[in-house]
């Protein structure tokens, strides 16, 4: 089966794939994620929690990543609405502060699972599965994510014929080889980002970086300039 | 969902399509209405033309009468250019105020934002947003209270009207000395434009005014311009102008991330309370209107 008719598969929103790494949320920052064209504001509260909602408040529609974290709250930027840590329950309406928000409004949550380095979710997952990755996944440092501006498909079918280092799918998404393990997240049907994690070797750290950041950055220049050429 | 407008209602409307001190002389303004192309033209004697444009009609280009052979209608009002791409009325709606002699009548900024034409009124309606969107000049966090105000939808004018609007404002304009709980009166008189009235700084007797008059370039691109008809003598246009763009400078990075672009007008899309009264009032009367421009009707919004 193709990626593409993938992308359109119910099943493909069941599957869980990361969105983000966990040195994308620093303290009380709030990361904008997208995932099969899902929006999603991504937060850790200060308990630990990795929160992922929907990227838009209930109230009137402006994305919660605009937003503050407050450690156990996240406030929307345009009304101060406070949404709860976990459950995603407002608890303050501002403009009306004697009166408690009625239960009913909480936002749309995701399930997260942070592992590997990096944070995985599901736009209609439920549990977590045992194993997120198909293989071993290489651990020690998680590399520079590399958004392109193609479809996960073309980006998975590159890397598995045109990297720098030789790597086999193992599964739709996920490719592996040389102590890297490579997970391709679709961002939305025409837009991917390229995230993964390695095993150190002996190898200086930032160097080995930047020799992956290097070559999948002038994959992700050829594949797009390509796309240009044919546009 | 960027295409031509469908609602005959809003083509046989008036639109703002720019500011006349901003018209350069002779020479061709291209720009969008309602999805489709516009040129405009002030000539030597000062008139002012709109037109639909012919295939190759450059922006910039100078301007020569039969280049407009396809006229459209055009009226100034406010210190603008309106035109329509239907029939219209004869009459705008009217700011009374604006012709006081001691006024000041300042065009403040022509902003484009992406974004429709109704989100930007509503935020214009919305006191809630004070404190958090405009921290320290039209509102503070410790006064975040939208109190009780009153709403009705004038039949005789066909306007949306909020009166007894009340909110604490530490710098509500460039001639405040300090906080003060400043009165509102809102009126929209038009889908795409609205009119505020408030206390005014210098004289307790009048009302500054403060109108944004959206150009809908597309169903979710505006162009707002800005008007400040207000009683200050001391202040420099310039400072002026700074306040106000400071102000919608603030707003414009929240109008564009709300999602969707377009105003649900189903009461079940969004999450309103009290202090929301103008805003569902505004979209009760857009949907009475069979506004569909910039809006998502009802019947359809779960395509959001």
């Amino acid at each position: 089966m193709s990626l593409a008719s993938a992308m359109t598969d119910a099943s493909l929103e069941t599957r869980w794939f990361p969105i983000a790494a966990s040195h994308d949320l620093p303290l009380r920052h709030v990361y904008h994620a997208q995932l099969l064209g899902q929006e999603f504001a991504v937060w850790r509260a200060d308990d630990g929690f990795v929160n992922v909602w929907e990227n838009r408040c209930l109230h009137r529609g402006v994305r919660l990543s605009l937003g503050h974290n407050l450690g156990d709250q996240l406030k929307c930027q345009y009304h101060g609405w406070l949404y709860s840590n976990r459950t995603s329950n407002c608890t303050y309406i501002p403009a009306h502060p004697e009166n408690a928000p009625a239960r009913l409004i909480c936002n749309q949550v995701y399930p997260s699972v942070e592992r590997h380095g990096l944070i995985w979710s599901s736009v209609n997952g439920t549990d977590a599965p045992q194993s997120l990755a198909a293989g071993d996944v290489a651990e020690g440092v998680v590399l520079r994510s590399i958004p392109v501006s193609e479809p996960a498909d073309t980006v998975v079918e590159a890397l598995s014929t045109q990297g720098d280092v030789p790597l086999k799918r193992v599964a739709d998404f996920e490719l592996a080889g040389n102590g890297v393990s490579v997970f391709v997240q679709p961002v939305d049907e025409g837009r991917a980002i390229i995230r993964g994690t390695a095993s150190l070797a002996g190898e200086d750290k930032i160097s080995f970086l930047r020799f992956h950041n290097d070559w999948m950055t002038r994959l992700r220049d050829r594949l797009e300039a390509k796309a240009g050429a044919a546009a | 969902m960027t295409g031509k407008c469908a609602d005959q209602v809003v083509l046989d409307m008036w639109h703002v399509v720019g500011a006349v001190e901003d018209m350069v002389p002779a020479k061709v303004k291209l720009t969008q209405l309602l999805g489709e192309p516009v040129a405009l033209a002030r000539d030597g004697s000062g008139n002012i033309h709109a037109w639909r444009p012919a295939p190759g009609l450059r922006h910039g280009q100078r301007f020569e009468p039969e280049l407009a052979s396809s006229p459209l209608p055009v009226k100034l009002a406010f210190g603008y250019v309106w035109t329509s791409l239907g029939t219209p009325k004869p009459d705008l709606f009217p700011i009374p105020e604006y012709a006081e002699p001691d006024r000041r009548n300042v065009h403040c900024a022509t902003f484009q934002v992406h974004v429709s034409a109704p989100r930007a009124v509503e935020n214009f309606l919305d006191m809630g947003h004070f404190p958090f969107v405009h921290t320290n000049y039209l509102g503070i966090e410790e006064k975040p209270e939208v109190k009780d105000y009153t709403v009705e939808i004038s039949a005789e004018r066909d306007e949306v009207l909020a009166t007894k609007c009340k909110f604490f404002q530490p710098m509500a304009a460039l001639s405040a000395t300090g906080g003060m709980e400043v009165e509102y009166i809102y009126r929209v008189p038009h889908p795409y434009c609205a009119i505020l009235y408030k206390s005014c700084p210098a004289d307790e007797t009048r009302l500054d005014v403060i109108t944004i008059f959206l150009q809908p370039l597309d169903e979710e691109h505006v162009a707002a311009n800005l008007l400040m008809s207000i009683v200050d003598h001391d202040s420099t246009d310039t400072a002026i102008k700074a306040f106000q763009q400071k102000i919608f400078g603030q707003d414009k990075p929240i109008l564009e991330n709300q999602i969707p672009k377009r105003l649900p007008l189903d009461p079940r899309a969004e999450m309103p309370v009290r202090a929301d009264k103008s805003s569902i009032s505004y979209r009760r009367w857009l949907t009475g209107k069979g506004i569909t421009y910039g809006t998502i009707p009802a019947a359809d919004a779960t395509a959001a």
